[in-house]
């Protein structure tokens, strides 16, 4: 069996004048992926056009192994949680869910019992038999999440799941999510909430102007630059930086935070600041790798400025 | 039960069970739904109270005799089943004054229940529930029609068929002399609540607001029959009577059963009622297309 989940290849979708996906290109693995973009970005063209939802005006996307131009075929194994709010009106919890499950083809029997077994999982055990329309946004989501997993998708596939939820709320979300990818189920996130991919995904893709920016592991597109470097000293730092520079070393100080970012020359190593340090009888109190948020490598990847410094990382 | 406690499991099993039909599976959530309402409950059952008078008609006409029941059981008897002239005659009044009580019922039914249908869905977003599922546009259509028609169905052809079984059971030799009467009555009323419903999924996919639906219901209902009347009266022009979507369904299903209409007396063409009442459901249909092509692309 193929690892890739989903194969994106110079996917083209126009709407009139607005092109909403520009050579989108991506092989996702298996296991839990966050796609991340700004608004407009093409994240949801990119999952209605990998749920068979929208045609490509050119390219393809092959997801499980079947061109997603078959569209019903596709979504038969993949379960899709949209991300408006949307229930069917009057319908109860199981009765929605076990709908779900008819629709993605299930016997009435299995259904409900799916149904049950999917709200019991996402701790809706109890409301069950309640209609939807009188649900909390929380409640709702996980109806949602339940009726995305009633006829056991090999992918899930989720769009701001957690829009709407109070923290407390939103970590158990990210649990059941968490949970459901430990069982073997691949799960693509899409998201604009950093911390949620972080939280939940192995993988990330950053999707802007219709195109997949960036892609790789979480830890990967987090890892800083091999020249970069963060330094924590003791006390006065002015010779410190002296010695840098005239080593040839670009710097950048964050008083605030009370670190240096040094950048290296080309060719040279950790012992060039250490040198430094020497020469200018400074204590070196922490020295790493100047690692990025993931915040970061979003803003630097659609173009924005950053924020605030880069993070360390050990 | 705390979260915590939770696993999630894959089915254990692949389905080996046959599923039933998408479209006949919405349908049965959605009339289980409709019927939860007191309202769908009353106007169904009202629209049995003139085919229960009818039936009891019949009864008082074999046992009792005498009146307007042994009259019409006498000539419903007598005719030939293949005798239209027969037909109009004797039983067209009958038959026409329970196809126009039974358009109230289709009209007030399909105003509550089948207007907000998809509407409803379209203002709480859940089309995207249901496009999110290897449902494709034409069964998810299918089923919200198929749910309108399995109403109208109880208040339009259920009480016809009572009233063709009590006639069987209390007129001698109805059975034998009159079948086609039970059948023409059957289709032609199963014609009425197909196109009853076609245009209200129609009309409520014209609309995302099902209150809107409701009313747009009406109007269509009440007021190109009104319309038409007026028109027609003004201009003496029979043509006019066209616009009325009512007169058109009920033309039809005359014309099926071999009646002329009760208002025109068999006066206009049935073919222009049949051609004006397509152009009414293909615009309803094409409404329907529009709407959940707008509704998976959003």
């Amino acid at each position: 069996m193929t690892d890739v989940v989903v194969e994106a290849t110079d996917v083209v979708v126009q709407f009139g004048p607005t092109r909403a996906l520009d050579g989108f290109s991506c092989a996702l693995k298996r296991g839990t992926t966050g796609v991340l973009g700004p608004n407009g970005a093409g994240k949801s063209t990119f999952l209605k056009v990998l749920l068979g939802l929208v045609a490509p005006n050119a390219g393809s996307v092959v997801t499980l192994g079947v061109d997603s131009r078959s569209g019903p075929v596709v979504r038969k194994r993949v379960g899709f949680m949209p991300e408006r709010d949307c229930h069917i009106p009057g319908l109860s919890a199981l009765e929605t869910v076990a709908l779900c499950g008819e629709l993605a083809g299930l016997d009435t029997a299995l259904a409900f019992r799916r149904a049950h077994e999917t709200l019991t999982y996402v701790a809706l055990g109890e409301v069950r038999y309640r209609p939807v329309d009188g649900f909390s946004t929380g409640l709702r989501q996980r109806v949602k999440l339940a009726a995305a997993l009633v006829h056991d998708p090999d992918l899930l596939v989720l769009d701001e799941p957690t829009n709407g939820l109070d923290p407390a709320g939103r970590e158990e979300f990210l649990e059941l999510v968490r949970r459901v990818a430990r069982e073997g189920v691949s799960v693509l996130l899409s998201t604009h909430l950093l911390p949620d991919v972080e939280a939940t995904c192995s993988d990330a893709i950053v999707v802007g102007r219709g195109r997949a920016l960036r892609h790789g592991t979480v830890a990967d597109l987090k890892r800083g630059s091999d020249a970069m470097r963060r330094v924590e000293v003791d006390g006065d730092y002015g010779g410190f930086v002296a010695a840098l520079k005239a080593r040839g070393a670009t710097l950048s100080v964050d008083a605030l935070a009370g670190f240096l970012l040094v950048g290296l020359p080309q060719g040279a190593d950790n012992a060039l600041i250490l040198a430094a340090a020497s020469e200018s009888r400074t204590g070196i109190r922490r020295l790493s790798r100047a690692d990025r948020s993931l915040e970061e490598v979003f803003l630097e990847a659609v173009g924005l400025p950053a924020s605030g410094g880069p993070h360390a990382g050990s | 039960m705390p979260v915590h406690e939770l696993v999630y499991k894959r089915m254990a099993e692949r389905p080996t069970g046959k599923p039933r039909h998408q479209s006949w599976a919405m349908s049965s959530y959605g009339f289980r739904l409709a019927y939860r309402s007191k309202m769908a409950w009353f106007i169904t059952i009202v629209a049995f109270i003139p085919a229960v008078l009818f039936s009891f008609i019949l009864y008082l006409s074999q046992e009792a005799g005498g009146g307007m029941g042994q009259d019409l059981a006498r000539t419903l008897t007598a005719i030939k089943a293949t005798d239209n002239e027969g037909w109009t005659t004797a039983v067209a009044p009958a038959v026409r004054f329970l196809f126009g009580l039974q358009a109230w019922f289709v009209t007030f039914l399909a105003a509550f229940k089948g207007a907000p249908l998809i509407s409803e869905d379209v203002s709480r977003h859940a089309l995207d529930l249901y496009f999110s599922r290897p449902l494709s546009w034409f069964a998810y259509g299918f089923g919200k029609w198929l749910t309108v028609f399995r109403g109208l169905v109880l208040v339009q052809v259920l009480p016809l068929l009572l009233v063709s079984v009590t006639a069987c059971a209390f007129l001698p030799n109805f059975l034998a002399q009159a079948w086609p009467l039970n059948l023409l009555m059957i289709v032609s009323g199963v014609v009425v609540a197909a196109a009853y419903s076609i245009l209200a999924v129609g009309v409520s996919a014209m609309s995302r607001s099902p209150r809107f639906a409701v009313v747009a219901w009406f109007i269509l209902s009440f007021f190109t029959t009104l319309a038409g009347t007026i028109l027609s009266a003004a201009t003496d022009t029979a043509e006019f009577a066209y616009v009325s979507f009512r007169h058109n369904v009920e033309t039809v299903a005359a014309w099926i059963m071999g009646l002329p209409n009760a208002e025109t007396d068999g006066a206009e063409d049935p073919r222009l009622a049949l051609l004006a009442l397509a152009v009414y459901l293909g615009v309803s249909v094409w409404a329907l297309v529009r709407r959940l092509r707008r509704g998976i692309l959003a």
